[in-house]
């Protein structure tokens, strides 16, 4: 059970949960079994509290189909409890059945106890099912719990909601796939390539004066190419020529909107002259860009860090 | 410049600014191109790993991602496992701005290292990784310990941020369970399982490491899951594609604070829609770029 995140602060209270919770009636519900109370379950019937367990294994063993049975007999048992609905729920997602998953995600949102996660997946599954308006309910009811989550409430349970409700939040916005491959090389003539290399080699070895001639011959042999612009705003930048590093950055943006290399070096000349909340922005813009994560991302995070560090933040 | 000329000119640069086409696969960048060129983008040399542990997986992860590097190679999307494929050697390994020979890289290059470069274009042959334990020393400097070598390579060679311990202890121990007793001469092809395994077992390393390891291997695992989306033809796949960019992006919101608080919380719930999402993929796995002949059609 360790893999299940929240499941051992639970575990040893969880069959205690489900023999009480399971009335005889909702027991009878889930295939048989009489039994209710404190004093166990009947030796005729399935045991919630072992089904749960061996569900919640299966889970972590992502055998889905063994979970979603076994978690079928624990829900039956205690249709109200939000652990077992978001467990079972998750077994019915994992074995892409996602009409089934609906009905215990909805259960397990029910109370207050539910797990931040659980609204999230049951947003996720009504988009899958094409329900947009209630996906946007979640994601509403998510920002309602966290505008509620005060002192008592408690600072990891403020980060669950947070994380849950963002991870909704873009997937309802679904912004497009981006596409994985880096096309960093630059493209075209030959001769564009080599000059474009050369310059780069020249900025690792901080002579920026030869690599802006360098990248200026790029220039001549490729066009206005968005990645040559971009390193032309950098040598510039590199030799202190902050306005004119800028219009190049923009030139490079004003061609391709989404260049993860401009947007990223924009951001440090940003955080060079200052202006913190730009050079965060174009963090943020990056993590959009860059779904799969991204050198540049990673290069800019590491520049806003070490200025927050210096900042005493 | 007469009018002429200048339409000349304007038209070449026009052609010459005109995007190229974009690569199917980011490993076209830097593999040979011959007439099995589909078939060496879909299999690569087996891996031959003896052993398995929480700091050889976490090594596994790092050692197939991107992360660990920075500057022109991360950009581009190299690799240990680019040159070094499986742990031996990629035979294809081509890139312009590093090698003159397939099979050859300049780790002296001024292209991808600020303090390395020597100012000789000299690739050399790359070497196989398996039994690397059983070596004295290490590179072209003779370094006589794998770490220092190792943590070399990250920051000095391709301007790496400095490793995280456990992230440098779980390299060094994948690459000293790579054990010639272990390997096999048949290549192993790329599949959706394998790329889907590489997903996972990034997610579960994280999932022991340190919050700092966690973070960079998350996104190794960001980076595991575009290796399977650029195998998925658009528009045909393009609500998997769409499905498991959601996903690459959850484990980036992952990333930001507590980053093992964060995956405890989310890690079931997220696997399960993974697997739901590689499983559906896997019925017409056929129809991806994972089959050679699907990306051979592709690639001319």
């Amino acid at each position: 059970m360790a893999r299940f995140g929240w499941v051992p602060a639970l575990a040893l209270t969880l069959a205690a949960a489900l023999l009480v919770s399971a009335s005889p009636s909702q027991a009878s519900g889930g295939g048989g079994g009489g039994g209710g109370g404190m004093s166990g379950p009947s030796s005729s019937g399935p045991d919630p509290a072992k089904a749960y367990q061996e569900g919640v294994a299966a889970l972590n063993a992502r055998d889905y189909a063994t979970a979603a049975s076994k978690l079928r007999v624990a829900a039956d048992a205690a249709p109200t409890n939000a652990t077992v609905n978001y467990a079972y729920g998750l077994a019915l997602v994992g074995a892409n059945d996602m009409r089934g998953a609906r009905r215990p995600l909805e259960r397990a949102v029910r109370g207050d106890t539910a797990p931040a996660d659980a609204r999230k997946q049951l947003g996720l599954v009504y988009l899958q099912l094409n329900d947009r308006e209630k996906a946007t309910g979640q994601l509403t009811a998510l920002a309602t719990a966290l505008a509620a989550c005060d002192t008592a409430c408690g600072d990891q349970r403020r980060l669950q909601l947070q994380t849950a409700h963002d991870a909704l939040k873009l997937a309802i916005e679904a912004p497009a796939a981006a596409q994985p491959t880096t096309g960093w090389l630059l493209p075209g003539p030959a001769e564009g390539r080599a000059a474009y290399a050369e310059g780069v080699g020249l900025v690792n070895q901080a002579r920026y004066g030869e690599a802006l001639v360098a990248f200026t011959r790029t220039e001549t042999a490729v066009g206005p190419h968005p990645d040559v612009l971009n390193y032309l705003g950098f040598t510039n930048r590199k030799l202190g020529n902050y306005d004119t590093a800028v219009g190049y950055y923009e030139a490079a943006l004003a061609i391709d909107p989404d260049h993860r290399g401009a947007t990223e070096y924009l951001g440090e000349l940003y955080l060079e002259i200052g202006r913190f909340a730009d050079a965060q922005r174009q963090l943020a813009k990056l993590d959009t860009l860059c779904p799969y994560g991204c050198a540049e991302r990673e290069e800019l995070a590491r520049w806003v860090a070490a200025r927050d560090v210096a900042a005493g933040r | 410049m007469t009018g002429r000329g200048a339409g000349i000119a304007l038209a070449f640069l026009l052609i010459a600014a005109a995007p190229s086409s974009t690569p199917v696969l980011r490993a076209q960048e830097w593999t040979h191109r011959t007439a099995t060129f589909a078939q060496d983008l879909t299999q690569a040399p087996a891996e031959c790993l003896a052993r398995s542990g929480d700091d050889i997986e976490v090594g596994r992860a790092l050692f197939r991602s991107t992360a660990l590097f920075g500057g022109p190679a991360a950009r581009v999307g190299l690799s240990c496992e680019a040159c070094h494929a499986g742990g031996r050697i990629n035979a294809q390994f081509h890139l312009a701005e590093l090698s003159d020979a397939p099979g050859t890289v300049d780790v002296t290059s001024e292209w991808a290292s600020k303090v390395r470069g020597d100012g000789v274009r000299n690739p050399v042959p790359i070497p196989d990784l398996v039994g690397v334990r059983d070596r004295a020393s290490f590179g072209g400097k003779r370094e006589p310990s794998l770490e220092v070598f190792v943590r070399g390579v990250i920051v000095e060679e391709f301007q790496g941020p400095v490793p995280t311990s456990a992230a440098l202890r779980g390299l060094i121990a994948y690459l000293r369970a790579l054990d010639p007793a272990a390997c096999s001469v048949t290549p192993h092809p790329v599949t959706l399982a394998t790329a889907a395994d590489d997903v996972r077992r990034a997610v579960a390393a994280a999932d022991g490491a340190d919050s700092a390891t966690a973070s960079v291997l998350l996104y190794a695992a960001q980076d595991a899951v575009a290796r399977i989306v650029e195998r998925l033809p658009e528009p045909q796949f393009a609500r998997d594609r769409a499905a498991l960019t959601l996903l690459a992006r959850d484990l980036g919101a992952l990333r930001a604070g507590d980053v093992r608080v964060n995956l405890g919380d989310a890690r079931t719930g997220w696997m399960a829609r993974f697997d739901a999402t590689v499983r559906r993929i896997g019925k017409r796995e056929a129809r991806t770029y994972f089959n050679p002949r699907v990306l051979a059609r592709a690639l001319r």
